[in-house]
């Protein structure tokens, strides 16, 4: 509770200190005009953005065909977390420095070609992490996404992309919450958030889509147990207000945790080995742009873990300032499965969160989000205790 | 423990730098306007030129308008050329402008000298987008210069100017910020891209177009009597548009 209220406090003081003071103290809070120059950042920033100008003045040099069109950008960012369970609270916390690598190829006829790179070192603090950390205090390089998607090929109605790409399928797909504390339902709803594989994608008139064959391994490539997965999604084209879409997967995915997860609500166990997980689902996903800066969000998700039903939603609405600078957001998971009729049959899941992110400039990001289990899955109605955390995250860019 | 935590929360904090050119989105959430392109230019390729705006760019584009851009405008940005058989025909650029219905992104679609051709919402939470969108108030858009579009508005560049626009006066406020954009994306295309935009230009690097009220003129109608086409029936005179090129550099008109 200590721990809880120390990083209340901090939070507290920043964002009043921010908000509130008449001499900006903080740099995230100043304009770009008021900010000073600050040496060796600034030199390095001007590399990432301009490169090396005496390599650059010969346009048919390496460096200068690299640097013409890239976006490169250094991202930092710490996250807090503080968990509180049955009058147990604990705190860890996961450091993230990555690169975000945006490049266009292109020729004399036009561009052909755009790769996204994103690796980041990624280290957890006492935080369980995605099953591909060993342990909760482990450090992994995690490619984000790392793709290159082939434009030219045909026009824009069918492009190729090669590479680790997020999983086309729901909200997660047209929205792209990477590096961020909010989340679509990827993590718990697939099981996978990114994989190796290649896509068809591309923008038809009125709609768009997206279709992907797999690894099922999420960050890293290996073919034990032969995983896989194929997934897709079709929506409306996505400048309108009202978009809607559809989307399936089918698969074998390597993920351990949710394996033990569907073992859980078996009553005989035994016959289930391995590490991957069966998994077919259907979704229907909905985002409403409202006429002042607000956006409801839903995803309905019903398939199956082997041959056991799954029901999977997820409601949001979104409140942001004129600028979009402000954003605040209500999110609630509705997570249920059928359990052996012995242990209880349709059990849920439910949970509901809270957050807030400030973006004052292109710099700085700072996050906060509590998230509170209204429900749990029992087995025999056995009694759970309903588990909440709290998540701050700050992230700079430059 | 809480050593740990207040570390990892604080070291970011503690970093003070000045930087611009980044995007607060990861880059993964870009998305190149492909639909408005083809919509716009059927057919026709794109060349991307990613180019930086800066806080220099923020006040040069303050110097031409009474407003100017929005620090979260700064960063990175993409003017895509439009070519057919090797030749320029256009750009492509979006930009944000900010109106208390959100953050309106508009797809602008330029001509080789930096006049609207035509544009289309990429994100617009206004009910009333349709009228807008309407080929009614398009052509009222169409062909305009820089110098011609800020004429449209009021001093302050806030509403549209006394008979700027025919719309609603219930659109006055959206209409405006459409203007706005316009010329905030033809002010820092030519700004941050002049070197891409100066080679394609038809007219002079510092010339402006003018339409001429009246056409027919009494010299020019002296003159089509005297090559005995004035009463010629087989042309339709009420569509016809001439133009003035006013070259600042030559001070005098071409």
């Amino acid at each position: 509770m200590r721990r809880f209220a120390l990083l209340l406090l901090i939070t507290i003081f920043f964002s009043a200190s921010t908000l509130m003071a008449e001499d900006k103290l903080f740099p995230w809070n100043k304009t770009p005009d008021e900010q000073d120059d600050s040496g060796l950042l600034r030199r390095i920033d001007d590399w990432l953005t301009y490169g090396d100008p005496e390599r650059l003045a010969d346009p048919d040099s390496t460096a200068s065909r690299f640097r013409n069109n890239l976006r490169m950008t250094i991202d930092i960012a710490g996250r807090g977390i503080v968990p509180h369970k049955g009058g147990n609270s604990g705190s860890g916390s996961v450091a993230f420095i990555g690169l975000d690598i945006h490049k266009v190829f292109s020729d004399d006829h036009g561009d052909y070609a755009t790769l996204i790179a994103q690796p980041y070192l990624t280290k957890l603090n006492s935080v369980k992490g995605p099953h591909f950390f060993e342990d909760n205090n482990d450090w992994e390089l995690v490619n984000r996404i790392m793709n290159i998607n082939f434009t030219r090929i045909f026009d824009e109605r069918m492009n190729i992309k090669v590479g680790h790409f997020e999983i086309p399928y729901g909200l997660e797909q047209p929205l792209n919450t990477n590096g961020t504390l909010r989340d679509m339902t990827h993590p718990r709803n697939l099981g996978v958030k990114a994989d190796w594989g290649v896509t068809l994608n591309g923008t038809l008139t009125d709609y768009e889509y997206e279709v992907g064959v797999s690894r099922g391994t999420g960050n890293e490539y290996f073919d034990s147990e032969d995983p896989y997965v194929i997934a897709g999604r079709f929506g409306t084209k996505h400048d309108d207000n009202l978009i809607v879409g559809v989307s399936f997967l089918k698969g074998s995915i390597w993920n351990p945790g949710a394996l033990n997860g569907y073992k859980r609500g078996l009553v005989d166990a035994s016959g289930v080995t391995g590490n991957v997980i069966d998994r077919e689902r259907y979704g229907l996903d909905i985002q409403y742009h409202f006429e002042r800066p607000m956006t409801l969000l839903a995803e309905f998700n019903y398939g199956k873990d082997f041959k056991r039903g799954v029901f999977n939603t997820m409601m949001e609405l979104d409140f942001y300032n004129a600028s979009k600078s402000t954003m605040w957001f209500t999110q609630w998971n509705y997570y249920s499965e059928q359990y052996d009729a012995a242990l209880g049959s349709w059990e849920a899941q439910i949970d509901g969160s809270l957050g807030w992110r400030w973006t004052p400039n292109n710099n700085w990001a700072l996050s906060l989000m509590y998230v509170q289990e209204v429900s749990a899955k029992k087995l025999n109605d056995e009694s759970v205790r309903l588990g909440s955390k709290f998540i701050a995250q700050l992230r700079y860019r430059f | 423990m809480k050593r740990l935590l207040l570390i990892s929360l604080t070291a970011c904090l503690t970093v003070s730098c000045i930087a611009q050119s980044a995007q607060a989105q990861a880059y993964c959430a870009l998305r190149d306007p492909v639909r408005q392109i083809g919509e716009l230019y059927p057919g026709l390729s794109y060349l991307s030129n990613v180019g930086v705006v800066t806080t220099e760019t923020r006040k040069a584009v303050g110097a031409r308008l009474p407003f100017t851009l929005h620090f979260n405008e700064l960063g990175s940005h993409t003017l895509y050329t439009v070519t057919k058989d090797d030749t320029t025909v256009g750009y492509v650029h979006v930009r944000p402008e900010i109106t208390r219905w959100g953050i309106i992104e508009i797809t602008w679609s330029l001509d080789a000298d930096l006049r609207i051709k035509d544009f289309a919402f990429q994100r617009c939470r206004n009910r009333r987008r349709t009228v807008l969108e309407s080929e009614d108030f398009k052509k009222q858009l169409r062909g305009k210069s820089f110098d011609e579009l800020l004429q449209l508005l009021d001093n302050n560049g806030k509403d549209i100017s006394a008979n700027g626009l025919k719309v609603n006066s219930v659109d006055h406020e959206f209409a405006a910020a459409i203007v706005r954009c316009a010329l905030k994306t033809i002010a820092v295309t030519k700004i941050v891209w002049k070197d891409e935009v100066r080679t394609a230009m038809v007219l002079p690097a510092a010339g402006d177009l003018r339409q001429v009220a009246d056409v027919y003129t009494v010299r020019v109608r002296q003159a089509l009597e005297r090559t005995f086409i004035a009463d010629n029936a087989d042309i339709e005179r009420k569509t016809v548009k001439v133009f003035r090129i006013i070259d600042d550099s030559k001070k005098k008109d071409s």
